[in-house]
């Protein structure tokens, strides 16, 4: 140890004052919880510059943030967010792997707006892309005189996205501002719609074969039968296909998964490969089949609220 | 009282073969740590220190073990197995050697020739293990039955300074303070005295300040630095850590093997050590142990190529240990040795017009004559030096604490003419 250590010492533990609170948040991956790295919508991985805030939307719901982030931005949910602790970085924590982090956010105010409320979770690029997480289940206690200092320790797979992408069980990416907000807010957009059995997600009020749900996640109108087609494929002119969606960027709570089988009477898996963002159209994913091709394929979107 | 004076005097006596002249002997260094509490910063607010107990009331027993049968043991070359009991207080084993080191239960009832514990001993205990019985100390013994060092007082708990000590079982603290028409320690909503609560070790506590200024208290005792295996509980547990003159996590907390740390991938999946820094009134951590293929080591989260892991904490940090799940132990690790490199000294940091506090040691109630004392004070247990003649105060030898805090060691030395 350096005789200048000791110093160094007190001088690190005088910036750490007892808190009223913590909260751990991890991306690291476990055997429960799966951890591919964080990404923008390009699909690279959210680089050392990408902010990672803890803390709260005190009296507002996943849908009301979702709407708020899909008609003010990132400036209405900045305006709406009460932070809990410093502000971290992706890479904090692990060694600056891009992509993910584990952080330790503490605050010594005991009685804040962000008492009761959910846990949430912003990240913010470089770019202007941001992601919003909350985690149900997960709020922030109220520290009594005389208790333990409450410390919750949360994984990200446990987190509901409200704002960003998110394909298959764990892939996670920011996303631009939502082009929609909440279901219940999208379906009021379109008035015609006045039966409330044809409101349900799974209705299918225009009668074009694709429900509600569907229309919203692809960006449908669920009061026209004339949408084109939300999933396509096309050859690629080098021997191979694409396999291509629409989705809605920014709905992070709707989880889209491309499936593949040999024969669409048995069973279907999950294509694999990588999904990646159609680079001349932000609203269109895609998957590349290489060849050499089988005989026949067959591939179907599912997309679900995801938990 | 007189016999235990009397005993801790003849144990000056062994060490008069080590000294350099055979008229001087010094007896065993007991620990004296002075520490502050601060006050509440404004009305209405509070200031938390959290105590670990590591200077411990004087054992009753060191010895080894004859024979165990479950719950039962009996000692070797030991009559009368009352005699290790304490009347009016709650003792605990303590094992000091063998695979179950660092097993703390206590004793539940004392027979003639054998002590039943709380708990099964078979897998921590066999004939030949060398145990340790101790009485727990008291809430008067820290803090003296009238209150001594000043901590608010009150009609009831939530207008006085509070003594929390926090139940790893139901998760729930009980909270005591000094009542001040009764004068004497209650329990929060319960009308009786409570001076005589146990601060069951290895447990720790932690004092609430809701009244302003900084108090200073004095903490005393042996020096307990044998190797403590952790009762953990589910939710979060208040640990006392042994003296460990390094005093790092690293040397302190196993990581790998038997009683380790429940280490995971991530911090959601392992134990979260965090330490309560009594001198700063600072926090550490949190800090979990990685286990992720390759990779094994401590980790503070949230900090990339942290090094607190190695570095020296104040020896009276409390441990806050948080489990998702299951029962365990963890064994934690004292030390005499001294760190390869001295640790700066705790800025003593004085406060304008604290009282001054008094250390004391046990004296016969007539020394011989032509006996002189001498107090000498050590921070390493290594480097003693001269630091006062004690005067003699109610059958005590009595002399000033410096100033501030510290974390200091002392012994008697006696010199006969």
């Amino acid at each position: 140890m350096s005789p200048v250590l000791p110093s160094l010492i007190f001088c690190a533990l005088a910036c750490s004052p007892l808190p009223a609170g913590t909260v751990v948040i991890t991306s690291v991956a476990d055997p429960q919880h799966s951890g591919t790295p964080l990404t923008a919508l390009d699909g690279i991985p959210l680089a050392a510059g990408t902010l990672i805030r803890v803390g709260a939307f005190p009296g507002m719901d996943d849908d009301e943030v979702l709407d708020l982030a899909a008609q003010g931005g990132l400036a209405g949910i900045h305006g709406a967010f009460t932070p809990f602790g410093s502000t971290f970085a992706i890479g904090q924590g692990v060694d600056g792997a891009a992509g993910g982090f584990e952080i330790a956010a503490k605050e010594t105010s005991a009685n804040a707006p962000w008492l009761g409320e959910v846990v949430s979770l912003c990240v913010e690029t470089a770019s202007g892309e941001f992601l919003v997480a909350r985690f149900p289940g997960a709020t922030f206690a109220a520290t009594s005189d005389t208790g333990l200092e409450p410390l919750l320790a949360l994984h990200l797979a446990d987190a509901r996205i409200i704002v960003g992408s998110r394909a298959a069980a764990n892939r996670i990416a920011t996303s631009t501002v939502p082009q929609a907000g909440s279901f219940g807010t999208w379906l009021a957009g379109h008035p015609g719609i006045t039966d409330p059995l044809m409101k349900l997600p799974s209705a299918d009020a225009d009668g074009d074969g694709r429900s509600n749900f569907l229309e919203y996640a692809t960006g449908g109108n669920p009061a026209s039968g004339d949408d084109p087609p939300p999933c396509w494929i096309q050859a690629d002119g080098s021997g191979g296909w694409w396999v291509r969606f629409r989705h809605v960027p920014g709905l992070g709570s709707v989880r889209y998964t491309l499936q593949a089988s040999a024969n669409p009477a048995q069973s279907w898996t999950d294509a694999g490969g990588a999904l990646t963002p159609d680079p001349e159209s932000p609203a269109t994913m895609r998957l590349r089949v290489p060849p050499p091709l089988d005989p026949s394929g067959f591939f179907r979107l599912v997309v679900e609220s995801a938990p | 009282m007189i016999f235990r004076l009397a005993a801790l005097f003849l144990a000056v006596l062994p060490w008069c073969g080590r000294a350099k002249a055979q008229e001087s002997a010094v007896t065993e260094p007991r620990g004296i740590y002075t520490v502050k509490i601060p006050g509440a910063p404004s009305a209405g607010t509070t200031a938390r220190t959290y105590l670990g107990v590591q200077l411990l009331p004087d054992r009753r027993f060191v010895g080894l073990v004859q024979s165990v049968n479950g719950a039962t043991l009996r000692l070797q070359y030991f009559g009368d197995h009352h005699l290790v009991a304490d009347p009016a207080r709650l003792c605990y084993l303590h094992v000091l050697t063998g695979d179950g080191r660092g097993f703390v239960t206590d004793i539940t009832e004392y027979r003639t020739t054998e002590l039943v514990c709380a708990e099964n001993l078979t897998p921590w205990v066999t004939p030949g293990t060398q145990i340790l019985i101790r009485p727990h100390p008291l809430l008067s013994d820290l803090l003296g039955t009238a209150n001594t060092y000043g901590l608010g007082e009150g009609t009831d708990a939530d207008s006085a300074d509070n003594v929390v000590i926090w139940d790893p079982d139901t998760q729930q603290e009980r909270v005591f303070y000094f009542h001040s028409t009764r004068a004497r320690w209650e329990e929060k909503g319960i009308v009786e005295d409570a001076g005589g609560a146990t601060l069951r070790y290895p447990h720790g506590f932690y004092i609430v300040r809701r009244t302003p200024g900084t108090l200073r208290i004095k903490i005393s005792g042996e020096i307990g630095a044998n190797a403590i295996l952790l009762p953990a509980r589910p939710g979060a547990c208040v640990f006392s850590l042994p003296v460990n003159l390094t005093g790092s996590l690293d040397a302190m907390v196993r990581a790998t093997g038997d009683h380790a740390v429940v280490s995971g991938p991530n911090a959601r999946k392992a134990d979260l050590l965090t330490f309560e820094e009594t001198s700063t009134g600072m926090q550490r951590g949190p800090f979990y142990h990685l286990s992720r293929g390759k990779f094994s080591g401590w980790r503070e989260v949230g900090v990339n190529d942290s090094t607190a892991a190695i570095q020296p904490m104040d020896f009276l940090s409390t441990l806050i240990l948080r489990r998702e799940s299951g029962n365990g132990r963890v064994l934690v690790e004292g030390s005499l040795e001294p760190p390869a490199t001295p640790r700066p000294p705790l800025p003593p940091d004085p406060e304008p017009g604290e009282v001054p506090l008094k250390g004391e040691f046990a004296m016969p109630p007539t020394p011989p004559v032509g006996v002189s004392f001498l107090i000498e004070t050590s921070t390493d247990l290594q480097t003693w030096t001269t630091y006062a003649s004690p005067v003699q105060e109610n059958g005590k030898l009595v002399f000033d604490l410096p100033s501030g805090q510290g974390r200091a060691f002392y012994r008697l030395r006696v010199t006969i003419f």
